[in-house]
């Protein structure tokens, strides 16, 4: 079923669609070369209980775009951002998504696919032959056989494990895991609980509680009753915010540090959290965790620069700019894009073949960190090897690129500090 | 075992801020026979009154008795010039409950539009923390139950021991013949809906300093709480109402402490489903009220 | 296969599973005058039968989801079993029902037992995989040994059937003898207990068949999509069917489908049109509030619901009462 916001069938959408498939609109085979702006999907929810999302990957899209279009677009072509929202609906998004791509012209690149709807969405992009480069976490997507997919951004499981690696290194032995129950926290588990043992470390309990209740003053005290070194944690804003005030008030000030993930380097996080229990220990007791990029590269202040440039994304520019799911979105846009160069095509089934060859060390190759840089060298007719602004990817055989992890812990003005480093190797080494 | 007794008392405390919520609903039903689904998101209006006067350095409690007004005066306009005309005209009851849900929704996506749909807070509100017989509560928490007993008898006074609270029960209770008796029937259902209209503002602020922090779609999600509450309690006795919430309160506080506190929430659920299904009218409802339950 | 072809085949496969499950829903509502807010249930019960018939046991794919079953079973006799757990699940919600409580008491008890199964699902990980749902990884199941074109059209061809099919159940249940009967249960339910009608075993009667048509429903729309999880069956669905109907007309298929076509295109046109009216789009820009337009969506859909309800309280098209005249035959 449906809403039928998002989803009507009405006879005369049939019709219409009807008319256009009679009349020739179908088009069987690929055209080989396109004609007009090119269109890059940002396929998220806009809608629906996950609308957030939409608006943090619809940022990358802008930044990306915004720095092709002044290097003179790709062969002549300028590009633009197309919201596909998915809705966060598994059932919904399948005709948002297929509409989009019968009727958006040239769309030929896509980000997002995020994990509520990624089930349903990943086959209808990858089976219209068009490259994407998505940010969902599922562990299904670990291994698979899908030709156009490709993504630089760990899965969840990988995420559980380097929580775990974290918390042991700044001496959490004894840990409790309390997670909303949700679909990242879900994945995580597994990680962890692989992870710990190996690690030292010791799982006292682990709780999953409901999103936004009134009180959570009993789970609260179970959890003071485990005595726990610290946290680990997952909830939403105002889940945590209501936690933390049970527990400080339960036992007597004091509050456990937390390792969480750096999905809640938000300001809506930062703000909730701090105007409950304050901000000292929103600043020295939260550690987030995640993909980790190097922050001093050109490559980066490039994409920070864009995303400060434009009135859309500016004001979120100084937080987005530091979370690794939007910046491997970025990088993929740019990938694509010199893939599109080198294959002297914008269509997806032609470029393709290219991507992956973009980011492959060569010898000669010369070594760029943005779209301009790489065109120029692509127009001199030299090789290029991408290490954009999350270092050189080293995609599997699956696509997939877990990258390397990072800590941080929160500034007094809501942005956020890198702490320390954890190796990929490690991580994925544990989940074995 | 000091699990258990916090527990209880954690439930204690939640179960004051259910009642409050639960006693409006029942005398809104009671009096009207509507299953008003507004009324939660008339107490995220609430919340939000108060969140605008709090933050103007407004005193919370004083900030409750404002939302309080300001919800029940737009009760009785919800219920005088949309629901009560519906009614009228021999509108089924289940269309009238998509009413009330569509003007819920219409009000929660007002609100998001003016105030965003970001966390809010009005702040570290609980104040000194008191032990009290191996229980652990705030003195806002102390305050939300005194408060909530202190209304719940002023209402339950107000209904046995004077002449509006008979005309409100006569009406509650057959409504052609309190006309017949000469009662205004009309005047009596505003002040009604005045009244639970400012429990529910009360409710909203209430839940808005227990919960700490919140966001627009806090009033939906303890609907039904509240009303497993009231009808566990009997539609129409405020009394009832009282003990509907501490049980469903202890009730979800005991799941939350000694089972997968994922499920808690599911308690209440189950506590509403079984009380429809084997005694609607509640532990303390008055017949005339179960009647109107059943088809 | 051009993307206009693939988007009329998902169009009509939609088509089909949104009417076989509008007419069990409408058998259930518009008929028996149960207002059954769990409806969603027994379309997710099919769809979630459908996949743990059709995969292999957990292990087989690598244990990256948990689930019970994986019985691996061809196609057809998945789908039945998607049909058979909608019905189960129909009759389960219908024993919550039995009470002669008042339709809008019942419709709220029904919505409760929605939001305890979602809950239950979504946190009890070992059972159906929890929040992440079910992916069906093997190839599309009927017909995988032909061309993916042909494949695609063919289960528009097996919606179809399912449909033609279910429309004539759906008269046997909605017209003649057991139609009169049930809507005079709807009418008047004491009434037709005094004649001796058995409203118990009607009420499960119709909740079982309204379960099954959700059921398959639920089945064929998976076997298409691949995938299922707890984001596709939030309970809002249900409400806005049955405002559907309520704004429409109840107990007729011009009214159900009325109320469709109306709630439904004002929405889906004039909403998405919201989202180009240049005031509203700086206003949205201005506040950096990119949802803005969707914020006004649903606030002009509650509000145009509430003006057809209070134009029309007996919906756009009422049921047309059937007139008994004439010399007894």
């Amino acid at each position: 079923m449906g809403t039928l916001k998002s989803r009507l069938v009405s006879p005369l959408a049939l019709g219409a669609v009807f008319l256009m498939v009679a009349c020739g609109g179908g088009g069987g085979t690929t055209i080989p070369t396109q004609t007009g702006p090119l269109s890059l999907g940002v396929i998220a929810p806009f809608t629906g209980p996950a609308a957030e999302f939409g608006k943090l990957l619809s940022a990358p899209c802008v930044a990306a775009t915004d720095l092709i279009n002044a290097a003179g677009g790709i062969s002549g072509h300028q590009i633009a951002c197309t919201s596909i929202d998915d809705t966060g609906d598994a059932a919904d998004a399948v005709p948002n998504v297929t509409r989009a791509i019968a009727t958006t012209t040239n769309l030929d690149m896509a980000i997002g696919l995020e994990s509520n709807t990624a089930a349903t969405t990943v086959p209808l992009v990858n089976a219209a032959k068009i490259p994407f480069f998505t940010t969902n976490g599922l562990t299904s997507f670990t291994k698979n056989n899908l030709q156009y997919y490709y993504r630089m951004t760990p899965g969840d499981d990988a995420n559980g494990a380097a929580f775990a690696v974290w918390a042991v290194r700044q001496g959490y032995k004894n840990i409790d895991i309390v997670f909303q129950n949700n679909i990242g926290s879900e994945g995580n588990l597994p990680g962890l609980n692989a992870a710990m043992p190996k690690l030292g470390g010791k799982i006292v309990n682990q709780y999953t509680i409901p999103a936004d209740a009134a009180s959570y003053s009993s789970e609260v005290a179970r959890v003071i009753a485990d005595k726990p070194d610290a946290l680990i944690w997952s909830a939403d804003p105002q889940t945590t915010a209501t936690f933390m005030s049970s527990y400080k008030q339960l036992n007597n000030g004091v509050l456990p540090a937390m390792v969480t993930a750096t999905d809640s380097l938000t300001p809506d996080f930062f703000n909730a959290v701090k105007k409950v229990v304050g901000v000292q220990y929103v600043t020295q007791s939260i550690w987030l965790v995640g993909s980790y990029f190097d922050q001093t590269t050109p490559a980066f202040n490039t994409y920070k620069a864009a995303l400060l440039a434009d009135a859309k994304t500016h004001d979120i520019a100084p937080v987005l700019s530091t979370v690794g799911p939007p910046a491997g979105a970025y990088d993929g846009i740019n990938i694509m894009a010199l893939a599109m160069i080198m294959a002297h095509s914008t269509v997806g089934s032609v470029y393709n073949a290219d991507v992956l060859k973009i980011v492959l060390p060569k010898a000669g190759a010369v070594v760029v960190g943005n779209y301009a840089d790489g065109k120029a060298a692509l127009a001199l007719g030299k090789q290029i090897q991408y290490v954009g602004v999350l270092g050189q990817p080293a995609f599997d055989q699956y696509h997939n690129s877990a990258g390397e992890f990072d800590a941080n812990k929160f500034n007094a003005d809501g942005s956020a500090t890198q702490v320390g480093t954890i190796s990929g190797a490690q991580v994925i080494g544990l989940l074995a | 075992m000091q699990l258990l007794i916090e527990a209880i008392g954690f439930g204690i405390a939640a179960g004051a801020v259910l009642a409050l919520g639960a006693v409006g609903f029942s005398v809104q039903f009671g009096m009207s026979n509507i299953l008003n689904i507004t009324y939660g998101s008339l107490m995220t209006l609430a919340a939000y009154i108060g969140l605008f006067a709090i933050d103007r350095g407004v005193n919370p409690w004083a900030a409750l008795a404002l939302a309080g007004i300001a919800v029940g005066i737009a009760s009785v306009a919800l219920h005088r010039w949309l629901l009560a005309p519906l009614a009228r005209r021999g509108t089924r009851p289940f269309a009238i409950v998509i009413v009330t849900v569509s003007a819920g929704i219409v009000l929660q996506y007002v609100i998001v539009a003016v105030a965003g749909p970001d966390a809010q807070s009005y702040g570290e509100q609980s104040g000194q923390t008191f032990h009290l017989l191996g229980m652990i509560m705030s003195a806002s928490q102390v305050t939300i139950i005194v408060l909530a007993t202190v209304l719940m008898l002023g209402l339950h006074l107000l209904l046995t021991r004077t002449t509006l609270g008979r005309a409100m029960r006569a009406t509650s209770s057959n409504r052609i013949l309190a006309q017949s008796c000469g009662i205004d029937t009309d005047l009596i259902s505003d002040v009604a809906w005045l009244i639970s209209g400012a429990l529910c503002g009360a409710a909203g602020v209430a839940l808005a300093i227990t919960t700490v922090s919140f966001d627009f779609s806090i009033g939906p999600i303890f609907l039904i709480p509240m009303i497993a509450a009231a009808v566990l309690g009997g539609i129409g006795q405020p009394y009832g109402a009282m003990v509907g919430g501490l049980v469903v309160g202890i009730a979800t506080e005991l799941a939350a402490a000694f089972s997968n506190p994922a499920y808690s929430e599911v308690v209440a659920f189950g506590i509403l489903i079984v009380m429809l299904l084997v005694r609607p009218r509640g532990l303390f409802g008055a017949a005339w009220a179960t009647r109107r339950l059943m088809a | 296969m051009g993307a206009w072809e693939f988007y009329a085949i998902v169009l009509l496969v939609y088509l089909g599973t949104d009417l076989l499950a509008a007419w069990g829903l409408n058998l259930e509502f518009g008929v028996a005058g149960i207002a059954n807010l769990a409806f969603i249930v027994t379309i997710a019960a099919g769809a979630y039968a459908y996949a743990i018939f059709t995969i292999g046991p957990p292990a087989a794919s690598g244990s990256f989801q948990e689930y019970v079953g994986g019985f691996n079973l061809p196609f057809p006799v998945a789908i039945a079993a998607g049909a058979v757990a909608g019905a189960a699940a129909g009759i389960v919600i219908g024993i919550t029902g039995l009470k002669r409580l008042r339709q809008d008491y019942q419709a709220m008890a029904m919505l409760v037992v929605s939001l305890m199964a979602a809950t239950i699902v979504s946190a009890d990980t070992p059972f159906l995989n929890g929040n992440a749902g079910l992916v069906i990884l093997s190839t599309f199941a009927p017909f995988s040994d032909q061309d993916p074109e042909f494949q695609r059209w063919a289960y528009v061809g097996i919606v179809l059937l399912a449909c033609i099919g279910g429309y004539f159940v759906l008269r046997r249940f909605t017209t003649g003898p057991i139609g009169r009967t049930l809507r005079a249960m709807r009418d008047d339910e004491l009434a037709a207990q005094a004649i001796g009608k058995d409203i118990v075993g009607l009420r499960l009667m119709v909740q079982g068949v309204g379960g099954a048509f959700g059921g398959l429903s639920g089945a064929l729309l998976v076997a298409f999509i691949s995938g299922w999880s707890p984001s596709a069956w939030a309970y809002v669905e249900t409400l806005a069917l049955l405002t559907a109907v309520i704004v429409g007309g109840m107990g007729n298929d011009r009214g159900v489908s009325f109320g469709m076509l109306l709630i439904g295109i004002v929405i889906l046109q004039g909403v998405q049109f919201l989202n180009d009216v240049p005031v509203l789009k700086s206003i949205e820009e201005q506040l950096n509030r990119t949802a803005l337009t969707q914020d006004l969506g649903w606030i002009v859909l509650g509000t145009l619901t509430i003006v057809f309800i209070w134009l029309r309280p007996q919906g756009i098209f009422p049921e047309r009462r059937p007139k008994y005249g004439g010399k007894p035959s």
